[in-house]
């Protein structure tokens, strides 16, 4: 290897970051070119700085003042279970969601008909799938194209999970001003 | 565990859970405070705090170059740290984890702020004070200190985390929420400024 070693190079090689044949060649060269050898030698200085830093004492003890702000504040392990029970409950109601546009979706897809306002909204047993019960329910529907329903589920969907994100973070924003 | 439990009357009641005197956290790993935080025994994270709060210190002071800032950078990081402690990896150290919440305070208070703020004269009269036979390192750290605060704040957390917290290339991107390619530049950008300084007191 004739060319010098590059600075990202010996960068690298300082970091130990090469991979085996880099290293080897990066070795062979150095073992041959005091350049860079030297130019190493310098960069290993700026590595050594930092070994040696020496921190400085804290000016005072943070403890007694994080621990007042700490102290007004849910458990870490309460925020983490919340966080598991608010991410449940928007599972199986975007579940519930789910399935309850589908059927509007799959009408759209296989053609059948949208049911005619007041009649029954969702006739599963009417799509062509195997369902294992039937629901039965008349709901208020205005009769509109299923794409457009499909695009207010969708909408309303969204809205409520950045809704509901955006609570969390004002609840947390509160709490943490009430510090 | 095998801390000394110092257990009050109230405490003995049937179902109370054994309270630990500071002394006993003490003597208590990082991992088992965290897990005797997370059981409830916030005291515990009181012992964290203490035991680190000097490298948090120095860590935000080497990002932001201000005692006061680097103060209050010090508090928020343990306050967010405490938050976020159900996160942590107890099979990892809790130190490089806790400096890499404050390096990210510091960084974006630092950005908040002027980028290049006036030194703090004070920092550097410091290492002047100190005994005669580090006054050679102390130089050269000082000369290394004051460059550091001349370079942008994003190259002195990269060094912040990659030579004091020694964290690798891959977790420093993910702590700064950079590209690898990004990490590279600035540490090895950083690292030439510096070489560059101190070439004259060789």
């Amino acid at each position: 290897m004739n060319a010098h070693l590059d600075t990202r190079t010996l960068n690298l090689y300082l970091d130990d970051a090469l991979d085996a044949a880099l290293r080897a060649d990066a070795d062979a060269h150095l073992a041959e070119c005091a350049a860079c050898r030297a130019e190493l030698e310098q960069l290993r200085e700026v590595f050594a700085v930092f070994e040696t830093w020496r921190n400085e004492p804290i000016p005072r003890d943070v403890s007694v003042a994080v621990m007042a702000r700490v102290r007004g504040r849910p458990a870490p392990f309460l925020r983490a279970q919340w966080g598991i029970v608010a991410l449940a409950v928007q599972a199986a109601l975007a579940a519930l969601l789910i399935a309850w546009g589908m059927p509007l979706v799959l009408r759209s897809v296989t053609g059948l008909p949208i049911p005619a306002l007041g009649a029954p909204a969702f006739d599963w047993s009417g799509l062509q799938f195997a369902m294992p019960f039937e629901v039965n329910i008349a709901l208020p529907l205005p009769a509109v194209s299923s794409w457009v329903w499909a695009l207010v589920l969708l909408g309303a969907g969204i809205f409520w999970l950045v809704g509901n994100r955006l609570v969390l973070y004002t609840l947390q924003r509160k709490t943490e001003a009430s510090q | 565990m095998h801390a000394t439990l110092s257990l009050s009357s109230s405490a003995l009641a049937w179902g109370a859970r054994p309270v630990r005197s500071m002394e006993s956290f003490a003597r208590q790993s990082d991992a088992q405070l965290v897990t005797l935080t997370l059981d409830g025994q916030r005291d515990a994270f009181g012992e964290l705090v203490r035991r680190h709060q000097t490298r948090a210190y120095n860590a935000a002071l080497r990002v932001v170059a201000n005692r006061q800032d680097a103060l209050d950078v010090t508090q928020d990081a343990f306050v967010r740290a405490y938050d976020a402690l159900a996160s942590f990896d107890r099979a990892r150290p809790f130190a490089p984890w806790l400096c890499t919440i404050v390096t990210n305070l510091a960084l974006n208070l630092v950005q908040r702020k002027h980028p290049a703020e006036a030194l703090d004269e004070d920092n550097v009269a410091a290492f002047a004070s100190d005994p005669v036979h580090h006054i050679l390192e102390t130089e050269r750290q000082a000369r290394v200190q004051q460059a550091l605060r001349e370079l942008p704040p994003a190259w002195r957390a990269v060094i912040e985390l990659r030579h004091f917290q020694e964290l690798s290339y891959d977790e420093i991107a993910v702590a700064l929420n950079l590209p690898l390619s990004d990490v590279k530049s600035h540490l090895f950008r950083a690292r030439q400024k510096l070489k560059q300084l101190l070439e004259p007191i060789e």
